[in-house]
């Protein structure tokens, strides 16, 4: 009898397949008691099948235990384990104290560790929690500082913690022991958090985090109180490479004390939106030596603070693959194309080029003029770029020949996004742009275009002549976005049919503003949405009939 | 039409399968020993798959030929990953439509022969399988003993009642 080391009955005797060496088991039994196999399967299960997994016998609990506890979406799983929830209910500091110190044992805490420790991420939503159920307390802090003074493991409540998100409108203290010393991404969101708190929070994790790779913030605190206690701190993640912050963040102590780590490899600012009055503090020229592997920014900055970044950090430009910055304020053509110059000089390695110039409202409309092909070209000497990005309010025009030089220039393009969501309370706004005619253009200078972003006007469709397999295609794209553009005229049906003739596969039309869209949408919204959701499912339905009609002409070829 | 390059498998019970070998390189262990031995006319032994087994692998691979491979290395902790999706595609479904024994045959002779789309519907299929039941349920249906007290199943129920009504 098998049953005590391997719980199982069936299947034996199959055929001499063995496994370690004694056991002839049946294949259910090697599937279901190979750990590695098991942990495939429970995968897949949902919360509900793991905790009755966990009861089935010894030899599942383990793995299905570690699936179940492995990504936590609350604190209170793991809390519940050492105290009954409804104690707490509107009481506070001591009271709840004594009463912990009345009721927990080594056991518990024994019990509370043996789950702690299959904890890898913690996705906790502290706001969610109050909406959800008015009666569940908010993680008060002063009963985690209870349960902090108790716990016997030196208060680190999840010791192989290495993900964790925390969302709080209250105090960011509560999250203090769960970070464990093997943390490699935090993300933290405070709603309304007060500066000392926050200040308290950076204090606490200073050397705390060693392993840290990834850190994201996104707050509302005004930057300047906390500059020093999140500079101190970040100076301590030696090992951080990616992080991201509010725009209003980057002070000149932030930025050195970013600029010290050895591992950095991207910035970029975190999508809060800040007050315009509270004006973005980035780009300070830099000592020589910082930043020693940074390869990507991203962020908001006036055009002629980050073309002092580069001048004075030309180690720093030289490396840069990916530039994105937000721009907001006076658009001036002169200075844009200047910046684009000084990219083109400065930054050879450069693969990824992003540029959002965007207006605030009723600042410098009247000297608006739309964007133009020398832009472009005064990139070309990055001759490695792939991936281009531009946002600006008023529609940009390709024309066919501009087409064909810019990928002799850039062979390797990928991405290509130009000025597709305008804002439409600006003069002329609507009268340029690009027609349809201009895809076949693109598919046949650039056929390994995977995503294509254009500003399409209303000019109507080219009569769609009936070939649905032209001889130029794009051979991989993947999405069309159409940012805010108009619908082109014509029948949609005959738009659909057209878009899929170009592609060989069926790319997504994707009808949306970038994140970082202010202008003003079109008034009829709604019905352009539809329309071209209508156009997309009229492409899917040509693409149907392009493969049935090629797949059929195949068969016809070899018979 | 010229003809495509074609492998002959043979399964642990001696039937040989000649194939495309754009077929039999779905299995990464075969394109594999491919690679590393070149290619030649001796049969290639599979010891761990028998012949009724591999037959229906290889039904799954005919099906799947054209698809892009799936990346080498995914890493286990990324999101996409961890978060899996348990939708198997129609065809899949009536592929794996098979008795409990073939089913975990099939299992096993994926996860040897290195076919990880066959391996993630085969796991699917058995998740799918204990969704909704008891753990007297799955007992039965698996043939497996209980070796817990009823103290010990009642002390772990209580710690996970929290995860059973989601």
């Amino acid at each position: 009898m098998i049953g005590k080391q391997i719980p199982v009955r069936i299947g034996a005797g199959d055929e001499g397949a063995e496994l370690a060496g004694t056991w002839a088991l049946g294949p259910a039994a090697q599937v279901l008691f190979t750990p590695e196999l098991l942990s495939l399967v429970f995968s897949y299960a949902g919360s509900a099948s793991l905790a009755t997994s966990a009861r089935v016998c010894k030899g599942w609990s383990d793995t299905a235990l570690n699936q179940l506890w492995r990504d936590l979406d609350s604190v209170y799983p793991i809390l519940e384990l050492v105290f009954d929830i409804s104690l707490i209910k509107g009481e506070h500091g001591s009271l709840f104290f004594k009463k912990l110190t009345d009721v927990l044992g080594d056991a518990d805490w024994n019990r509370f560790q043996s789950y702690a420790k299959r904890v890898r991420s913690l996705d906790f939503d502290e706001t969610m929690t109050y909406q959800e159920d008015p009666d569940t307390p908010g993680l008060d802090s002063n009963v985690v500082a209870a349960l902090c003074l108790h716990h016997p493991f030196g208060a680190v409540f999840l010791p192989h913690l290495q993900e964790l998100k925390w969302t709080t409108d209250g105090s960011a203290l509560s999250m203090l022991p769960f970070l464990s010393g093997e943390l490699r991404h935090l993300y933290i969101q405070m709603s309304t958090q007060t500066a000392s708190t926050a200040n308290e929070v950076f204090k606490a994790i200073t050397h705390r985090t060693p392993s840290l790779i990834t850190f994201m913030l996104e707050a509302q605190v005004q930057s300047p109180s906390i500059d020093a206690s999140l500079a101190r701190w970040l100076q301590t993640t030696l090992n951080l490479e990616e992080v991201s912050l509010p725009a209003n963040y980057f002070s000149s102590p932030l930025i050195r004390a970013l600029g010290s780590l050895p591992k950095l490899k991207k910035i970029e600012q975190s999508l809060t939106f800040f007050p315009p009055s509270d004006s973005p503090r980035v780009l300070q020229p830099l000592p020589c030596g910082t930043f020693p592997q940074l390869f990507h920014l991203a962020f908001d900055a006036t055009l002629s603070d980050a073309r002092k970044f580069l001048l004075a950090s030309p180690e720093v430009g030289s490396r840069l693959v990916h530039i994105t910055l937000h721009v907001s304020g006076v658009l001036d053509s002169q200075n844009i194309l200047n910046f684009a110059g000084h990219v083109a000089q400065n930054c050879p390695m450069m693969t990824e080029f992003g540029l959002d110039l965007f207006i605030q409202p009723g600042s410098g409309e009247h000297s608006l003029s739309p964007l133009t092909m020398e832009l472009l070209e005064s990139l070309y000497p990055c001759t490695g770029l792939k991936s281009l990005e531009i946002g600006h309010p008023l529609p940009f025009t390709f024309l066919e020949d501009d087409v064909k030089r810019m990928a002799r220039a850039w062979p390797n393009m990928v991405l290509i996004d130009v000025c597709n969501d305008i804002d439409y309370s600006l003069p002329h706004a609507g009268l340029t742009g690009n027609s349809l005619s201009i895809l076949p253009v693109f598919a046949t200078a650039l056929p390994k275009l995977e995503i294509l972003g254009l500003y399409l006007n209303k000019q109507e469709a080219p009569p769609f002549a009936g070939n649905l397999n032209p001889r130029y295609q794009f051979q991989t794209l993947s999405e069309l976005r159409v940012g805010l553009s108009l619908v082109p005229g014509g029948p949609l049906r005959q738009v659909g049919f057209y878009i899929a003739s170009l592609c060989k596969e069926l790319p997504s039309i994707n009808f949306q503003p970038s994140n970082w869209y202010t202008g003003t949408p079109p008034s009829d919204w709604a019905e352009t949405e539809k329309a071209w959701k209508e156009v997309e499912d009229m492409a899917g339905f040509a693409m149907d009939v392009k493969r049935a009609t090629l797949s059929s002409l195949r068969e016809t070829a070899t018979h | 039409m010229s003809a495509a390059p074609q492998v002959t498998l043979e399964s642990s019970d001696g039937e040989k399968f000649k194939v495309d070998k754009e077929v039999a390189e779905r299995s990464v262990l075969i394109k594999n020993m491919i690679e590393d031995v070149g290619e030649s006319d001796n049969p290639i032994p599979l010891p761990n798959v028998n012949a009724s087994v591999l037959k229906k692998v290889l039904e799954y691979c005919e099906h799947h030929r054209g698809d892009p491979l799936p990346a080498a290395d995914a890493d286990p902790s990324n999101d996409d990953n961890r978060k899996r999706a348990t939708e198997i595609s129609d065809w899949d479904q009536k592929f794996i439509q098979v008795d409990q024994e073939m089913l975990f045959e099939i299992i096993l002779a994926a996860n040897y022969m290195d076919i990880k789309p066959l391996l993630d519907v085969g796991c699917k299929t058995v998740a799918n399988m204990i969704k909704g039941k008891t753990p007297e349920e799955i007992r039965k249906l698996f043939n497996i003993v209980n070796d817990f007290t009823p103290e010990e199943e009642a002390q772990i129920k209580k710690e996970n009642e929290w995860a059973e009504d989601r």
